[in-house]
């Protein structure tokens, strides 16, 4: 019997450990110990009668029969039994079956009462009274197991709700932190806003980033996503924006992500400090090389040890190398590190000179009598052919006049500085003169064009003419040996080029690229202007009418290095011969042109698309029958079979068309010059007699399309990677968007002749010419008609119709931007449009 | 394999062509030959090693860069693009950035060091003085007048 309890307690103790949950607490607890067959579903219910029978049985014995008799007799005698039976299930693990136990106890009782009623109070049975005591016994311990039962459930029960409330406690605390955290970060949004609001200087978001953002965050549907899109999508929203999404982020964010957020950017911000200056100065300024001028200027209000990293030499001295880069003499270093950064300021004046047209300086050279037809510019050292016949030297730093030769009237000149030779093609006789230009004496006299001459070109091997009897003739100018005639091309040339030391370009005025061998004495390739990008529609389209019809002729040419310029009356096209290094990869030699060999087409074709096939196998026919024949008696050249290469690692060179790099839409021009190392282009109208003609002067400096693409956004971030690659496709790579800008400035001021009394610009007295000449009617007067133009990195040379070479300078302070676009200006560039 | 001693005495065992990736440990190797004496690295601590090792294990298959690719880069535009594998890798708080650079310019190790420094630029590009001042704990010791005047003085600059 004493075994009741433990069972029943085993469960009462276990139970609160098994209750997780509050809701089902003390319920289910006491469940887990009520067995199976128990009817009350209700713990309290079961103890409160539980509690009647124990009171009432230990009295059986004392009290009189007769009442008990009564009440065992009672119609609610059953229910007696009935509490017997509830109280009496646990001793379920005794042996025997509860219900037998149940009944065994029921019949003991009535057995007991009858005996008391007949014996009549004699004396109470030993053994009766043992027994019932016992059955006292039993039903008292297992109240106090209840109790304790009862007990423990209601402490556990106690604790659980303890527990419940410290963590409503704790998260009502939490709430309380979010929620303020959720105000700061609301005012901070709201600050940063105003301050948004204020600056204006964050770039507005554009409506297309929540797309991105979203498209991005979907990723590719299995729940991860493409981090740096998202990144770059977070970058292009505006501050504001930015915030608010965070705040949002955070909004629906669990309690514990905040938490830890907020411990990592403590951490972060704890780490925070001036790396910029802590750092040695050549790591610092390694950093802000990656910075432009603008921004690295912007820098130097940080503070005060800022201010002075800005200004550190190092950084300056390297940004003056840069802008330097592709200038023709190298840099002079100031002579104090100091200096640089006041180096590299007038350096960038003299580039925002150019992109503006501000000529800051002009010079007069007076001395031609007639037609300025020709200038060369080497450094300082100017030399101007004209049909006064004399060839002159000048000095454009100090506007003397060094030398003049007189000599035919000059069309063309080219000078081999590094061997202080040069040559001049005449205009009407068809006659090339090699001079030195150290004692100025005529070294060769070459005769063997039938008219005048057009072009010259000049190596320090070969020399090439071309004359007006559309003839080009390559000559050694060292022997005054003529070496091939490639005679009666289809058109006049307008410029000649030698490449590569044996290579010949020549470009007729009706948009013909042609380029010639010297040794092999054979034309190598041919290519049409106008269908150099037939792989692109929109390009090709403007390049259509290139050398087609009298308003398309070429008007003038220029050439250096592998790089070459070609403008008609409105279009400027600048072109690169292949680099060696491409060239090479190319397996195809350049086979001689020959209409029955197909080889020739193949092997222009897979290099540009077919760009250069039109013309080969249209034309090709044409060309190499004159080319042959005016190969006749030269040389013997067998057209048999394909010579071996004589040249190693540059076979392919000019067998290839050039690539067009930039192509710039112009008023109607006549004349130009390029600076290929700048890249920049000076152009001019002609100067007619007629009244209200267009006479301007323009400067272009295209930039390669890499660098153009980041220029566009100097501020921005990089994340597109320039176009490095040559490989890619002709289209990408050239230029259009090049603007050419009209020459203003001290041109400007001159442009008319200038009052007797009043000069132009009395403010500036410094700019004013040392001298004008006699009789000047202003810049933009038919007298001064641009015949020829020169160009260096900071100098424009014009040579004029009446014999005048003015010098403009674009290095110095005095012509500023005007303020704010004049509308008077505008009308009238609106008005020259429409004349155009 | 080579055996490495951070300024905290721990020591890194690792490829030989990772610790290459290293000019200083390059050289050195060279100059010592094959040998398994542990190399100190007296300026560089251990979780910094740690985070640069990472980078130099990555990028071990990578040719080194040329004498003349180190010239070229002087005249070169710069760009401040970061690859990125790069970029993650450099995800780090300033102080190890910071100490990053110091390593990478210490071990010579230019590609990092251009990584570190491009980052850096990065943080500073396209931020206004004051927002620069938050980025990195500055107190701004200009007064007002300083500060307009100076930005006077820059005005060439802006576009003109």
């Amino acid at each position: 019997m004493p075994v009741a309890p433990s069972p029943s307690r085993q469960p009462a103790k276990d139970s609160p450990k098994q209750t997780s949950t509050p809701s089902r607490n003390a319920i289910p607890s006491s469940r887990s110990f009520t067995h199976p067959h128990s009817e009350s579903p209700s713990p309290f219910s079961r103890n409160q009668t539980l509690f009647s029978p124990e009171q009432n049985l230990p009295r059986v014995p004392w009290s009189s029969s007769g009442a008990l008799d009564s009440k065992s007799s009672t119609p609610d005698k059953p229910q007696t039994p009935r509490v017997v039976v509830e109280s009496t299930d646990h001793p379920t693990s005794v042996s025997h079956s509860p219900d037998l136990d149940e009944r065994h106890h029921l019949d003991f009782d009535e057995i007991s009462f009858d005996m008391i009623t007949e014996v009549n109070g004699v004396e109470i049975d030993e053994d009766m009274h043992a027994a019932l005591q016992n059955v006292a016994l039993i039903y008292s311990r297992k109240m106090t197991g209840y109790k304790r039962l009862l007990e423990q459930s209601q402490t556990s029960a106690a604790s659980q709700l303890y527990a419940l409330q410290a963590e409503l406690r704790l998260l009502r605390q939490q709430l309380e932190q979010e929620r303020s955290m959720s105000r700061d970060m609301e005012l901070r949004i709201a600050n940063h806003t105003e301050r948004a609001l204020d600056i204006h200087s964050y770039p507005q978001a554009t409506p297309s980033s929540p797309f991105d953002i979203l498209s991005s965050l979907r990723g590719d549907g299995q729940g991860s996503f493409d981090e740096g899109e998202i990144r770059r999508a977070l970058r292009t929203l505006s501050l504001p924006d930015r915030m608010r999404l965070i705040h949002l982020i955070l909004d629906s964010c669990l309690p514990g992500d905040i938490t830890s957020m907020i411990r990592l950017l403590e951490k972060y911000a704890a780490s925070a400090f001036d790396i910029l200056t802590n750092l040695p100065i050549h790591l610092a300024s390694h950093v802000l090389r990656y910075l432009s001028v603008p921004s690295l200027l912007r820098l130097s209000t940080v503070s005060r040890a800022w201010y002075d990293l800005v200004k550190h030499p190092s950084i300056w001295r390297w940004h003056c190398l840069q802008i330097t880069a592709t200038d023709p003499v190298p840099l002079r270093p100031p002579p104090d590190p100091t200096g640089w950064e006041g180096l590299y300021k007038k350096l960038h004046h003299r580039e925002s000179n150019w992109k503006y047209g501000l000529s800051q300086e002009l010079k007069f050279l007076k001395g031609h009598t007639g037609y300025c037809t020709t200038l060369l510019l080497k450094g300082k050292r100017l030399i101007s052919g004209s049909y006064d016949e004399t060839i002159r030297v000048w000095d454009i730093g100090t506007g003397e006049e060094k030398k003049c030769l007189k000599v035919k009237a000059v069309s063309c000149l080219d000078f081999l500085d590094e061997e202080e030779v040069f040559v001049a093609g005449f205009h009407d006789i068809g006659r090339v003169q090699v001079f030195s230009s150290v004692t100025w004496t005529v070294l060769q006299t070459l005769q063997g064009h039938l008219y005048g001459i057009r072009a010259v070109a000049m190596s320090s091997s070969y020399l090439v003419s071309a004359g007006a009897d559309k003839a080009i003739v390559c000559w050694d100018w060292r022997a005054g040996t003529k070496i091939v005639r490639f005679g009666q091309q289809t058109n006049l040339n307008i410029g000649v080029q030698i490449i590569d030391d044996d290579r010949v370009v020549g470009i007729t005025i009706d948009g013909i690229v042609r380029t010639f061998s010297i040794r092999q004495r054979e034309m190598v390739s041919q290519f049409k202007l106008s269908e150099l990008t037939a792989t692109d529609p929109l390009l090709s389209a403007r390049l259509a009418h290139v050398g087609v019809g009298p308003n398309n002729m070429l008007q003038w040419f220029a050439a250096k290095g592998t790089q070459m310029t070609c403008a008609t009356k409105n279009l400027i096209l600048h072109l690169q011969w292949p680099s060696d290094s491409r060239a090479s990869e190319s397996p195809a030699p350049a086979v001689p042109v020959t209409p029955s060999t197909p080889a020739s087409a193949s092997t222009l074709s897979p290099l540009k698309g077919g760009a250069g096939r039109s013309p080969l196998s249209r034309s090709g026919s044409a060309m190499s029958f004159t080319a042959r024949r005016s190969l006749g008696g030269v040389s013997d050249t067998p057209r048999r079979s394909p010579r071996p290469r004589m040249s190693v690692g540059r076979a392919a060179l000019l067998s290839q068309p050039p690539t067009l790099l930039a192509m710039i839409e112009t008023p109607d021009v006549a004349v130009g010059a390029v600076d290929p190392r700048k890249r920049r282009v000076a152009t001019s109208t002609r100067f007619s007699t007629r009244a209200g003609a267009d006479r301007r002067i323009f400067v272009s400096t295209y930039v390669e399309r890499s660098e153009h693409s980041k220029s566009n956004s100097p501020s921005g971030r990089d994340s597109a990677s320039p176009v490095e690659s040559q490989e890619s496709d002709t289209s990408t790579m050239v230029d259009l968007e090049t603007p050419i800008t009209e020459i203003g400035g001290a041109w400007e001021a001159f442009a008319e002749a200038p009052e007797e009394d009043e000069t132009p610009l009395s403010s500036s007295t410094s700019t004013k010419p040392s001298k004008l000449p006699a009789g000047f009617k202003g810049l933009a007067s038919p007298a001064m008609n641009p015949m020829a133009m020169a160009l260096s990195h900071e100098e424009v040379v014009v040579g004029c119709a009446d014999g005048t070479i003015y010098v403009m300078n674009f290095a110095g302070y005095e012509y500023g931007l005007p303020k704010r676009e004049d509308p008077e200006e505008e009308d009238e560039e609106e008005g020259v449009d429409v004349m155009e | 394999m080579v055996n490495l001693v951070t300024s905290d005495n721990e020591s890194f065992t690792v490829e030989k062509a990772v610790a290459s990736r290293s000019v200083l440990i390059k050289n050195m190797l060279e100059d010592v030959g094959e040998s398994d004496q542990p190399i100190p690295l007296p300026n560089v601590t251990a979780s910094v090693l740690k985070k640069v090792l990472e980078y130099c294990d990555h990028h071990k298959n990578e040719p080194m860069p040329t004498s003349e690719d180190l010239a070229a880069e002087d005249t070169r535009k710069r760009t401040t693009d970061i690859g990125e594998w790069d970029q993650k890798f450099i995800q780090v708080d300033q102080e190890m950035l910071f100490e990053i650079i110091l390593a990478a310019n210490y071990l010579d190790i230019k590609p990092l060091l251009d990584v570190g420094c491009k980052t850096v630029a990065n943080m500073i590009k396209g931020k206004t003085p004051e927002e620069i001042r938050k980025l990195f704990n500055i107190v701004n010791d200009f007064t007002p007048e300083e500060e307009a005047q100076i930005k006077k003085e820059n005005e060439w600059a802006e576009d003109r």
